[in-house]
Parts: C-alpha cells; structure tokens; sequence
C-alpha cells in the first residue's frame, strides 16, 4: 500500500466523532503517512556504496531518528525545513502515543493532519535526489553511525 | 560582582532581540551545578531558569528590581529590555543604583521576589518550564548546554507569547534519546512552521548545530485558560 494513505485514515477518523483515543491515533497516523514516504524517498535515491558503508540492507532499516538527522544535514534549507517538520511530527506522535497525563486535543489532531498535509506537499516539490544527497553526506560525515 | 559568563549571555540576548522585540523581558539564572548536583562555588556557567515576558511597551525597565548573581553564584535575575530606549541593560553602571544588586545565599523565594515583580504593575509571563532531572542528565551528558540556554533565551523572540517546555523522548523502542521543545501555544499550522524553520536557522547560525540536530520542536495547543492552565506557570505566577 501507499503509506500516505494513512492520511486518509486520520482524516476519516477525524470526522467521525472522535474520542481522545481516536484523537491520539489521527495523531500517529499523520506521522507515519510522512515518515514512511520520505524514508523510501532516501532510501531509493541514497546511493548503494553509502548504503553499505551504513549497513542499509533495506528501508526499514532506516530509523526514526536517523532520518531527521540525514534531512538535517542537508545543505539545502527545504530539505532541512522537511527535517524540521518530520521532528515536530515525530514529537508530536510520541507525546500521544507516550504521554497519558497531557490530554491530546481534537484541535492538536486537526493540526497534525494539516502539518502532515504540508509534509507531503512539500516532499513532493523537493528533488528526491538533494534528500539522497542528504543521507550520503550524513553517512559520510558520521562513518555510517547512527 | 557579576560572572562574565553572564555578561556573555546578556550580550547574546541583546543580538537575538534584534529580531523581535518583546516590550520588555526577565531573565533568571541559575549556576548549572547549583541546579543539578548541588553547588560548586567555581563553577561560573548559568542556565536560564526562567525567563518572563513584559507586554506594557511604556513600562520602563529602570523601575523594575533586579538582583544581580551574588558572591556565592547561587542565582540571579536580571532584566532585558528596551521600554523607553534601545539601550540593552547589562550588569554594572547601566542598572540604576537602587536595583544593581541583591544578594541571596539561599533558594529563590519564588513568591517574595515574583511579588516584587508583580508589584511593579506588569503583566508576568513565564515561558520556560523547569527541566525535569532525566532532561539535565540528557542535556548534560550530550553537552547541550550552551545550546539550551541559547534556546531559552531566543525561542521567546520567535513564538511570543508562548509557553515552553524542553523534555526527553525517544521516537522508538531501541533508538537513542531525542530532546523535544514543546512550544505551547495556538498559532496557525504553517504560521507555526515557519516560525519554528527561522528558529531552527537562527540556531544553526549561532554556532548550535549540536542542539538543532537533536531537538524536535512542536506545538501543544494550550487549552481556553491559556497559559494559566499550565502547571508549571502556576507554580511561577506571582499569584
């Protein structure tokens, strides 16, 4: 399946009334319709030596944190701004998957789908290549360390 | 006799502010070493501990009290701002004599001194809610220090009015600790992003690529009370 269709899922659990439960998965959901399109997006277009040199075999073994870190690095502010994004996302998901004492809102759903929204949109306008880029120059920088 | 790390520090506030100018700010510090692993007498680093927002652009700072870092570096408040001049107020002949100095050599009397404060007529905000001990453990042990305390004192600047917490997470099972700056407030989604995108240049610039690289930054809608809905801000209010 196409992982942003999770957003889908967030957006019809949104419109279905939703308890904090459902509130706190809408939150997940939009996280991962992000951070799944832009690991393959770095995996596809990351070249195979810097792959080996990081043990890369597949997409999944790209972590959450060390894809925020392969966007950060890179020397183009869009893609880091992608970097920027996916953490307060990433931040976002944990606290409701996490943290049971802070309440998440309807309202903090709403905007999670819209961040995530803006995730993909501009993921679709940045050259896959420069995020590729990203990941070999964070590779090179850090001998392949996570 | 002021630390001249905290001069440095006050010299940073004074550029950061550039950007956006709150009506007027608070800072309070606090020797790292005294707030984690109790006091070393040498140790000259302070850490932002709170830091308040003044709304009244006529407030003139020259009537608000400050206390400047005592002998023994237990703590100190000073205060930053541009009320009725640019002048950027620093520790020395630049306070009025009245509010150069006080010494305290025990804890903060939180509500004797934010009482002097409130005293004053103006409107306090809190931003920064104190760390918890497995976040300065984190912040410590990554040497996050200095960026921290850059953050406390710029982040302000770039979400106004706005509460802050800095904590630890971990984004899965098995990854390393992450930190987190949850930024409590209500703006706009994209207003929010790009917001959050000039702080995060505005950190790389400052020499803090350490800190940018680790920490996430996101927004919590702060519930119709507004800040007063926060615990943290409670325990810091005058009231």
């Amino acid at each position: 399946m196409d992982a942003k269709d999770f957003l889908g899922t967030a957006r019809l659990l949104l419109n279905s009334a939703p308890d904090e439960a459902a509130c706190r998965t809408v939150v997940g959901r939009a996280y991962y319709a992000c951070f799944l399109p832009a690991r393959k997006v770095a995996f596809d277009h990351c070249t195979l030596s810097a792959r080996i040199k990081a043990s890369i075999a597949n997409e999944r073994k790209i972590l959450h944190k060390s894809l925020l870190f392969y966007l950060k690095t890179s020397s183009d502010g869009s893609v880091r701004k992608l970097g920027e994004d996916l953490g307060g996302l990433c931040g976002n998901r944990n606290e409701a998957d996490y943290n049971m004492i802070c309440t998440t809102t309807l309202s903090e759903a709403k905007e999670a789908i819209a961040h995530a929204e803006a995730f993909l949109h501009d993921l679709g306008k940045v050259a896959p290549g420069k995020i590729g880029e990203a990941m070999e120059l964070y590779i090179d920088q850090t001998c392949g360390r996570p | 006799m002021a630390s001249a790390t905290t001069r440095s520090y006050i010299g940073r506030l004074d550029v950061a502010s550039q950007a956006q100018e709150p009506a007027c700010q608070v800072f309070v510090w606090r020797p790292w070493d005294a707030w984690c692993q109790g006091i070393d007498l040498n140790e000259t680093k302070d850490v932002l501990l709170y830091s308040y927002s003044f709304e009244r652009a006529e407030a003139s700072a020259d009537a608000l009290p400050c206390i400047g870092p005592s002998q023994d570096h237990l703590w100190s408040i000073a205060v930053k701002g541009r009320p009725t001049s640019r002048r950027a107020l620093r520790w020395g002949s630049d306070w009025p004599p009245e509010a150069r100095l006080r010494r305290n050599k025990g804890p903060i009397d939180w509500p004797e001194e934010l009482a002097r404060l409130k005293a004053t007529g103006l409107d306090l905000k809190p931003s920064f809610a104190p760390m918890a001990e497995d976040t300065l453990k984190f912040v410590s042990q990554a040497d996050l220090r200095e960026g921290i305390v850059w953050l406390q004192s710029t982040a302000p600047h770039y979400f106004p009015n706005a509460g802050f917490q800095v904590d630890v997470f971990v984004a899965e099972e098995g990854e390393e600790s992450m930190l987190s700056l949850e930024v409590y407030a209500s703006f706009p989604p994209d207003e929010f992003r790009e917001r959050r995108h000039r702080l995060c240049e505005a950190m790389l610039d400052a020499g803090h690529r350490r800190l940018y690289m680790t920490i996430s930054i996101f927004q919590r809608r702060i519930a119709r009370s507004g800040c007063e809905g926060l615990s943290w801000y409670r325990t810091a209010s005058p009231e």
